[in-house]
């Protein structure tokens, strides 16, 4: 089970033994800042910004479904946000409007001309919050209405546009700037140090050393020359170790030749949530830069949603040039694990009945829908798809950067009424979901809603059905 | 992914039909005002036996006008040039109806004319847009592995990088996915990876 509860015994205090006897420092200066900070919202070119950033994002893709919507409103009922709280500004045709509105301002013929006609607004202080209140707080871009869309356009890529705009204009609520700043300075969202990260992953092998009864299991770090660098969510170190020791477990359980990095290992980027491109590219690139410099044949990425789109799918767009290396998720290896006959898996270890939520960015924008299913069917022995499922699942109101922005946080947790919904009518005791976003917003709405569910990463599950021999520890 | 396979379809069946309808009636229109500029004669023959889906597409405009103009949700997201735009086009249907009775039937292509001048410059402009907007939607689904949804046999792996090349200049036009598709990683590759 996700939950601090649940850390095993042993974690350490602020101050750790490390192997050796010595001391590990519980904190150390971040090291200086590579990039400037994200915009701020101040200056007076700031507007300017804004405009020239929603023309550039327009000239891109976007303008094509931007000006394709028709504002039917057929799409009301796709969105999760409009079911829970069903008002007009929460539809998604409006909040397409919205962004048209300004658009058409600044860049159409009818816009500058007649602006009544056409509902075209300008750019200010004000409207500026409005958008950033519509394209934060009021979508978290999953792309269901778009799939749903009648006219059959994209709707998260118009409010990609705007939070490009936002971005630019540095309009971006707090929670989510400082995360990506704390990215851009610490290498890792959470501003980890690289000694914490050491010293976790000392004790965790410890954890896992006992727990499989094998001297040889264990987190590796900064370890040049392995097959694999794997990537990992710093959520993982600070609250939810067990899902790292579990993929730390089945990797030495397939004898897997792999490492993570002490500097950049954060699989997240919030680059991607802001719609600040430079700062997602620049983390992109340091993370390439460290697989070179590791000499790995292979990234793979932790259970993480926004974290494989970004990585396998904008990021060589962001860097205008195809990867040297093959990047993809750990449910992909996982299935080829158990293709390949190097893990013994007893379903019976899993006898719960167990559904999956299927992360919007990993299923619906990044079509890795199916290893995670068949990997399931193998660990567990009562499987159950939730209605609707794969890409058009419904998103569990935590994406889009919407765990970070605390002020949309009742809006956040009301939206997830569906997703709720959905859990409740499986019957299942287990929600798997390979994200961790996703794992914080779904434990928060078991409470909400009163589901009594248990959330589990799908690696959680296999390292629970590895057939060890020794049997595991009573409670792995 | 056909319309049957969509929730907005599922859900509102009724109207996405009307919908259809309407804009079927709009090609018919615009098909009998060419014929009308180049073939007169043939045109003004043909004209009495389209009067049944003309006005039948009529009603649809009509009746989606008023739709918009009645629910709060849809006034909420709507601008003037909405309801300019659908009345334009309930314009053009009545414009190719009544030219079959007109003794000026020309009076038909000329207000056609004004709204294709309009077109681009307002909501009609999702004309073009909507053929844009799913292309570029089902290319990169398509890409991605998204859709069409796997098949019940095994997809491949996620993909190799391939060779590097030319880099593509990102926002300035269309993009294209600069990583390879799902399935592109050679059998070599996946074999090794065991």
């Amino acid at each position: 089970m996700r939950d601090a509860a649940r850390l095993p015994e042993n974690r350490p205090p602020e101050t750790t033994a490390l192997p050796g006897g010595e001391r590990a420092t519980p904190a150390s200066p971040p090291p200086p800042l590579p990039l400037p900070a994200t915009p701020t919202g101040e200056g007076p070119d700031r507007l300017a910004r804004a405009r020239a950033a929603l023309a550039a994002a327009m000239r891109g893709r976007a303008a094509y479904h931007l000006h394709a919507c028709v504002r039917c409103g057929l799409c009301a009922e796709t969105c999760h946000i409009h079911l829970a709280e069903p008002e007009p500004r929460n539809h998604p045709g409006a909040k397409v409007a919205r962004v048209l509105s300004h658009y058409r301002r600044e860049h159409t013929f009818l816009g500058r001309r007649l602006p009544g006609l056409v509902g075209a607004r300008e750019l200010n202080d004000e409207t500026l919050a409005e958008l950033a209140e519509t394209a934060y707080g009021r979508c978290t871009a999953c792309g269901r209405c778009g799939l749903h869309c009648s006219v059959g356009l994209d709707v998260a890529a118009v409010i990609r546009a705007a939070r490009h705009a936002l971005a630019a204009s540095g309009v971006v609520p707090q929670g989510l700037r400082s995360t990506v700043d704390n990215q851009l300075r610490t290498g890792n969202q959470m501003a980890i140090t690289r000694e914490e990260l050491r010293s976790t992953a000392d004790w965790l092998s410890q954890s896992l050393r006992d727990e499989m009864g094998d001297g040889e299991a264990g987190i590796p770090v900064d370890q040049p020359g392995r097959r694999v660098l794997y990537l990992i969510n710093p959520r993982e170190v600070k609250f939810f170790p067990l899902s790292l020791i579990a993929a730390a477990g089945v990797f030495h359980a397939a004898g897997e030749s792999w490492t993570l990095s002490s500097r950049f290992y954060d699989v997240t980027n919030y680059g991607f949530y802001s719609g600040d491109d430079a700062a997602a590219e620049e983390l992109t690139r340091r993370v390439m830069a460290e697989a070179d410099a590791l000499g790995v044949e292979e990234i793979v990425l932790s259970e993480c949603g926004h974290g494989f789109r970004a990585f396998r799918w904008e990021g060589p767009d962001w860097m205008g040039r195809p990867y040297r290396l093959p990047v993809r998720s750990v449910l992909e290896l996982l299935e080829e694990y158990l293709d390949g006959g190097r893990l013994r898996v007893d379903p019976a270890r899993n006898s719960e009945r167990v559904t999956l939520h299927d992360p919007c960015n990993l299923v619906r924008w990044g079509g890795v829908s199916e290893p995670q299913r068949r990997v399931l069917r193998r660990v567990v022995s009562d499987f159950v798809e939730m209605t609707p499922n794969r890409a058009h699942n419904f998103c569990c109101g935590g994406g889009g950067g919407m765990l970070s922005m605390s002020e949309f946080g009742e809006r956040r947790v009301k939206s997830g009424r569906v997703k709720a919904d959905q859990i409740r009518a499986t019957g299942a005791r287990i929600v798997a979901t390979p994200c961790h976003n996703c794992a914080d917003q779904l434990i928060e709405i078991s409470k909400r809603y009163k589901l009594g569910v248990e959330i589990q990463a799908v690696a959680e599950l296999v390292y629970n059905a590895l057939a060890l021999d020794p049997p595991p520890a009573a409670g792995a | 992914m056909l319309p049957a396979h969509k929730e907005s379809v599922r859900h509102h069946p009724a109207k996405f039909l009307v919908g259809v309808l309407l804009h079927a009636g709009l090609i018919l229109a615009l098909a009998l005002l060419l014929l009308l500029a180049l073939r007169p004669a043939l045109a003004l023959r043909v004209l009495p036996w389209a009067q049944p889906p003309l006005l039948l597409a009529l009603a649809c405009g009509l009746y989606l006008a008023s739709r918009r103009a009645l629910s709060a949700t849809l006034r909420f997201m709507s601008t003037p040039d909405d309801y300019l735009a659908i009345l334009a086009s309930c314009g053009l249907l009545f414009a190719t109806v009544a030219a079959a009775h007109s003794s000026m039937p020309a009076a038909a292509l000329l207000y056609a004319a004004a709204l294709l001048l309009y077109l681009p410059l307002g909501k009609l402009r999702h004309a073009a847009f909507f053929f844009a907007a799913r292309l570029d939607y089902g290319r990169r689904l398509g890409h991605r592995g998204v859709y069409p949804p796997p098949a019940a046999g095994r997809p491949e792996p996620a993909g190799r990088p391939e060779p590097a090349g030319r880099p593509e200049p990102a926002g300035t036009r269309p993009q294209r996915e600069t990583n390879p598709p799902n399935g592109a990683i050679p059998a070599d590759r996946a074999e090794a990876a065991r």
